[in-house]
C-alpha cells in the first residue's frame, strides 16, 4: 500500500497511515474541501483532520500523474488512471466538451483511489463445470456494478492461464479495453493473470477479438462489458471461430438479460455454454454466485459468508425460469 | 611600478569588456539551445508519450552544452518531488551563472517550468509554442542588440582602464 500512500501530501500521509485498516480498505475517496473518506466492505468512515484542499488535489494529481498529465489524455477522457501495484483512480472534474464528444478532463476535484486486490480462490469449485472433455466452455457471466464480475473474470483467467497439478495451462488472451483486468501499467500487467496469458490492452473488444486470434492464436478469449451489438458479434464471430470466449455483462439476471437486444440474440443463438449470475455485493456477505448450465439449470452456487471463509450452498439442482430457451 | 599597476588595472578592465563582450556573443547561441529543447520536449511528449522525468533525461544525452547540464540537474534529484515547478526554478538558478541569458529569458523560462505537466497534452503544445515564441522575439533581439553591445563592450574595457589609469597617474 505503499504506492497509495505516497500519493497524498507528508502531512495527510501521517493521517491515512493512522486511521486507515489497509487489510480491508477497499477505496478512498477524495472531494475537494472535504475529509478523506476511506470505504471497506461493509462500513465507510472519514478521516478526521485530513481536508483536502484545491492545493492538496493538485499535489495529489501531480504524484498520480508523475507530473506528467499530457501523457493521460487518453485515460483523461475515460475517467481514470491506472497506477503502479494495478490500482486504480476515478476522476471527476470539469469536462471540456468539443462537437459533442469528451476532449478532455480538467479540475480534477474528485477522486476514488480503487484499491486492487488479489481475491483467489472461489473460482476452484466452478473448475470442474467449466472445464470439459479437455476444452474449455464459453461462459457468460452476469452481474451487476460492483457485484465482483472483473475479479471472477480475472481469476479466471489465472486458473485458465496457470500450470496446476493435473492440469496443463491453455492460451490465453485477454482483450482489456478498460484495463480492468490486467490492470497494464505501459503494457505490463499488475495484476496476476496467468503464465500463459496475453494481455491486449485498451484495445477496442471488436477489433481486439480479431487480432488476437489472427494473431495470438488463443484458446480462451477473455473480455469485459459487452456492451454494443458490434460487441456482441464479434463475440459470436469469435466463438464459431473455435476458440473458447468468457466475457461479462451487466445485467440483474438471466430473465432481464433477455430483454437487452444484444444479449437476446447471444442466448437464443446459444453460443455460451455457461452462465454466471452474480449478486451485488452486500455487507451481509462477501459475494454470491451461482452457476447454470445452457438449458437454464443451477448447477453450481457459491456463497461468500464472511471475508473468509466460502460456504458452499446445499441446493444443487434448482430450476432456472429462462423462458423460451 | 606605477606603470606595472597600470599594465594590471588595464588588463582587467579589457579583459572584463571582452567576457562582457563574450555573453552578448554567446546569447543567441544559448538561446537557440534553448529553442532547440522547447522542440525536443515537444516531440518528446506528443510523440514518446514519455513523462518529464524520461524526457529530461533524454535532453541531458542530446544537447549541447552547458543546457544540458542543467536537465542532468533535474534528472539527478533522488528522492520522490513534491513540486516540479520549484525543483526547475531552483535548478535554474544553479544553472544560470553559465549561461550567457538575460532576465527575460529567465522569466520566460521560469514561466514554462510551471506549465510543465498541469496540462493535457493539446494544452502543453500551446504552452510549448508560447514559449518558443517569446524565445523567437528574444532572439531577434539578442541577434540585433548582439553585434551593437559587442564592440561597445570592448571598447568599454579598453577605454574605462586608460580613464582609471589616467586619473590615478
Amino acid at each position: 500500500m505503499k504506492e497509495i500512500l505516497a500519493l497524498f501530501p507528508e502531512p495527510l500521509q501521517h493521517l491515512v497511515n493512522m486511521h486507515v485498516e489497509w487489510k480491508a480498505l477497499q477505496e478512498i475517496r477524495v472531494r475537494v474541501n472535504r475529509e478523506l473518506e476511506a470505504i471497506e466492505a461493509n462500513r465507510s468512515y472519514s478521516i478526521p483532520g485530513a481536508v483536502m484542499t484545491p492545493k492538496e488535489l493538485s499535489y495529489l494529481v501531480n504524484q498520480v500523474s508523475q507530473f506528467s498529465l499530457y501523457r493521460y489524455n487518453h485515460e483523461l477522457r475515460e475517467g481514470f488512471i491506472t497506477i503502479e501495484g494495478g490500482h486504480r483512480i476515478g476522476l471527476a472534474g470539469k469536462v471540456n466538451k468539443q462537437e459533442n464528444h469528451i476532449e478532455t478532463l480538467k479540475h480534477i476535484c474528485f477522486m476514488n483511489i480503487r484499491i486492487a486486490r488479489q481475491a483467489e480462490g472461489y473460482v476452484e469449485p466452478f473448475i470442474p463445470h467449466l472445464f470439459q472433455n479437455g476444452k474449455w466452455l464459453s461462459t457468460l457471466i452476469i452481474g451487476p456494478p460492483h457485484s465482483g464480475k472483473t475479479t471472477l473474470l480475472r481469476s479466471l483467467a489465472k486458473w485458465i492461464g496457470s500450470d496446476r497439478r493435473n492440469f496443463t495451462a491453455a492460451k490465453v488472451a485477454i482483450i482489456d479495453e478498460r484495463s480492468e483486468i490486467a490492470a497494464c501499467l505501459r503494457g505490463i500487467p499488475q495484476l496476476q493473470v496467468g503464465e500463459r496469458t496475453d494481455v491486449m490492452d485498451a484495445c477496442p473488444k471488436a477489433e481486439g477479438m480479431m487480432m488476437m486470434i489472427r494473431s495470438m492464436s488463443p484458446e480462451v478469449l477473455i473480455v469485459d462489458e459487452i456492451g454494443g451489438q458490434k460487441d456482441a458479434e464479434a463475440v459470436e464471430e469469435a466463438i464459431f471461430t473455435g476458440v473458447e470466449v468468457i466475457c461479462t455483462i451487466h445485467g440483474e439476471n438471466l430473465e432481464t438479460l433477455e430483454k437487452r437486444p444484444t444479449a437476446k440474440r447471444l442466448l437464443q443463438e446459444g453460443v455460451f455454454s455457461r452462465f454466471f449470475v452474480l449478486d451485488r455485493l452486500k455487507e451481509s456477505h462477501a459475494h454470491d454466485i451461482q452457476l447454470f448450465n445452457e438449458k437454464g439449470d443451477l448447477i453450481e452456487r457459491v456463497r461468500g459468508g464472511d471475508k473468509n471463509g466460502m460456504v458452499r450452498s446445499t441446493h444443487r439442482f434448482d430450476r432456472y425460469n429462462m423462458g423460451g430457451i | 611600478m606605477e606603470w606595472f599597476g597600470a599594465l594590471i588595472v588595464l588588463t582587467v578592465t579589457t579583459w572584463a569588456g571582452f567576457d562582457l563582450a563574450s555573453r552578448f556573443q554567446k546569447r543567441p547561441g544559448h538561446i537557440r539551445q534553448w529553442k532547440n529543447a522547447l522542440q525536443m520536449i515537444e516531440a518528446e511528449m506528443v510523440y514518446g508519450q514519455s513523462s518529464l522525468w524520461e524526457v529530461c533525461a533524454n535532453l541531458s544525452h542530446h544537447l549541447p552544452s552547458p543546457t544540458n547540464q542543467f536537465f542532468k540537474s533535474i534528472g539527478d534529484v533522488e528522492g520522490p518531488c513534491r513540486d516540479f515547478a520549484e525543483l526547475w526554478t531552483s535548478s535554474l538558478k544553479k544553472h544560470w551563472p553559465w549561461n550567457a541569458l538575460s532576465k527575460s529569458e529567465w522569466e520566460i523560462l521560469v514561466q514554462f517550468g510551471r506549465s510543465l505537466g498541469q496540462h493535457d497534452l493539446t494544452q502543453q503544445q500551446k504552452q510549448i509554442q508560447l514559449a518558443l515564441h517569446h524565445l523567437d522575439r528574444e532572439l531577434h533581439e539578442a541577434l540585433e542588440s548582439g553585434v551593437k553591445y559587442q564592440k561597445m563592450a570592448r571598447g568599454m574595457g579598453v577605454l574605462s582602464g586608460v580613464l582609471v589609469i589616467i586619473l590615478i597617474i
